[in-house]
């Protein structure tokens, strides 16, 4: 229900732990922000649409995740699942975007908004809004390095989110699909012109960053719980997008770890409420101050 | 007028809620519809004005003839504050800053709990004459519709007409984009800030759960189906979606599931809303559309 939930276990090390923990805590719901943003980013260089059902997309790919890992499923297989259905649904979104023919921003919004609270509406149906638990591989383990110590999830989350940003970015700039996802981003009527299969190329565009926002809400469910509404992420996902100038890969990444840091720094020092209201003001002073994002040209 | 107490206490409840979600539905018709700012924080602007009529009322021990006008001035200050900053931003960029607004002011009922009650609420006594206001309330709705209308065929209506068309033409033509702009998110905050102070009257009783993103996205849904920029449409619209609600029991994932669905049917079916189609289209409204 309440979107600041989602990094409450982290927030609690942040009130109690040390400055180490406290950056480590931050790295991991930052890494999860800047995986998530990253699909945000992916989708509006393909096609010039912003996804307000991207946080949706995220709670599908964790509740497929938890369905598969209560099935008995090892955990990896877990992960995969989440990440195909992620993909899935925004495959299905990119579809009905086409069948709708949107064009202006008004009916872009809303009908990625709309196909959004279909997804939660139609999960809470049929799961309740009960929370769900999905167990870290590595349990509570500790990483104890001095006077240090930290769950090893934590390392597991940020591992997999760099991991994913990496292997993406190396697609984009070392592979042919990558060559041809920029040259979509840089003018779609020219691709045309190449010989790029544009359709296909932008539902790929889609799956893609629908299959970034699975594995997010995939990875960070062992730190938070999976309920309906955990799609409230989006929020950080936008701040953290913004702040790396919205389409730009790298800074997503660093967007979104600077929000994650700056949260849990707040949340200890000053107060939780106005962690929760930080990424609307992130929103507001990057948009308004340096519309490029923190890392952009001009 | 006699309608009001010829119904029995239920549908004079829904009826009542619905004209509650029409004032609130005109009132994004004025910033979305007609002037094309994409504000996803309507219902943040009808939870200020829900709980400043609630917080009114129990602390100062306002009369409604204070409360409501207290109602719509929350809501217009908090727009003028969240407006500000953001009358550079359009499209996609100010839906984003927008929404951002709406989730933290629903954030914020929770938080602020010395205040709000938290997720328990406020119970709000009801009012000594309900007959009364009820009256008030359907005479406000068609008030609001019609102040609405006149703005629409005013010199404000042409300002913000021409700034949904296209901000660089508005500027070219001697509008101030900035100031227009800030005037149709205020004008919107303040109906939805009316509604706000009637739903406490109504349903003497506020929590945060009815001012979170389902119900922009109705409000949404009743602009969308009724057609951006008619006024009656959205309100119309507005009453309808809300009698549905309550006749399918007013369940929370049912009513996300239907406003998502009907927000697609209709992108599909009618782009520009029913009041545009063919087969529903009154004289009225084609007149004040110009």
């Amino acid at each position: 229900m309440r979107w600041t939930g989602s990094s409450s276990r982290t927030l609690y090390h942040a009130a109690s732990m040390n400055l180490v923990n406290l950056l480590i805590g931050g790295l991991t719901t930052g890494a999860v922000y800047g995986l998530f943003a990253l699909g945000l980013v992916l989708i509006y260089r393909g096609t010039g649409i912003v996804n307000f059902g991207q946080g949706q997309l995220y709670m599908v790919g964790a509740f497929a995740g938890w369905a598969a890992a209560a099935s008995g499923l090892p955990w990896a297989i877990a992960l995969a699942v989440a990440v195909v259905f992620g993909g899935l649904a925004s495959g299905v979104l990119y579809l009905l975007l086409r069948l709708l023919n949107v064009t202006n921003p008004l009916h872009a919004t809303m009908a990625t908004l709309g196909f959004g609270i279909v997804l939660t509406g139609t999960v809470r149906l049929a799961f309740g809004t009960q929370p769900r638990i999905i167990e870290s591989p590595t349990g509570f383990s500790l990483l104890k390095l001095g006077p240090v110590a930290t769950e090893w999830t934590n390392f597991l989350v940020i591992g997999i989110s760099l991991l994913a940003w990496a292997v993406i970015w190396l697609m984009l700039e070392r592979t042919r699909l990558g060559l041809e996802m920029k040259a979509l981003y840089q003018d779609r009527e020219a691709s045309e012109l190449v010989g790029i299969n544009v359709p296909a190329l932008a539902s790929g565009v889609w799956i893609l960053g629908g299959a970034a926002a699975g594995l997010a809400g995939f990875v960070l469910a062992p730190l938070t719980m999976v309920t309906p509404d955990i799609g409230i992420i989006i929020v950080h996902g936008f701040a953290g997008a913004i702040l790396g100038g919205f389409e730009r890969i790298g800074g997503a990444m660093i967007g979104g770890i600077t929000l994650g840091i700056l949260q849990v720094l707040i949340a200890s020092y000053l107060s939780t409420s106005f962690a929760s209201v930080l990424s609307l003001l992130v929103v507001i002073i990057v948009l308004v101050v340096r519309p490029s994002g923190l890392l952009g040209r001009g | 007028m006699a309608a009001p107490w010829a119904l029995n206490p239920y549908l004079l409840y829904v009826l009542a809620l619905g004209c509650i979600f029409a004032i609130g539905a005109i009132g994004l018709d004025i910033t979305a519809g007609m002037s094309g700012q994409l504000s996803l924080g309507h219902a943040g602007f009808f939870g200020i004005g829900a709980y400043a009529a609630a917080l009114g009322i129990l602390r100062l021990d306002m009369p409604p003839w204070v409360a409501l006008p207290a109602a719509v001035i929350a809501a217009s200050l908090a727009a003028v504050v969240i407006g500000l900053p953001l009358v550079r931003l359009r499209g996609h960029y100010l839906a984003m800053a927008t929404l951002a607004f709406g989730l933290i002011v629903f954030d914020l009922l929770y938080t602020l709990r010395e205040f709000t009650g938290g997720g328990a609420g406020l119970a709000v006594p009801p009012p000594e004459n309900p007959r009364v206001m009820y009256e008030v309330l359907v005479l406000a709705t068609v008030a609001s519709a019609l102040l609405a209308l006149w703005l629409l065929k005013s010199w404000a209506g042409v300002a913000w007409e021409l700034l949904r068309e296209s901000e660089t033409a508005a500027a070219a033509n001697g509008i101030n984009v900035a100031l227009w702009k800030l005037l149709a998110v205020i004008a919107g905050a303040a109906y939805a800030g009316l509604a706000g102070g009637f739903y406490v009257y109504v349903v003497s009783y506020v929590s945060p759960g009815p001012f979170g993103l389902p119900t922009t996205i109705f409000f949404f849904a009743a602009l969308l189906i009724g057609g951006p920029g008619t006024v009656w449409g959205p309100a119309m619209a507005a009453l309808l979606l809300n009698a549905l609600v309550y006749a399918l029991g007013n369940l929370l994932a049912l009513q996300e599931t239907i406003y998502g669905a009907m927000i697609l049917l209709i992108l599909w079916l009618f782009p520009r809303g029913l009041a545009e189609a063919r087969l529903f289209q009154p004289k009225l409204w084609k007149a004040n559309r110009g």
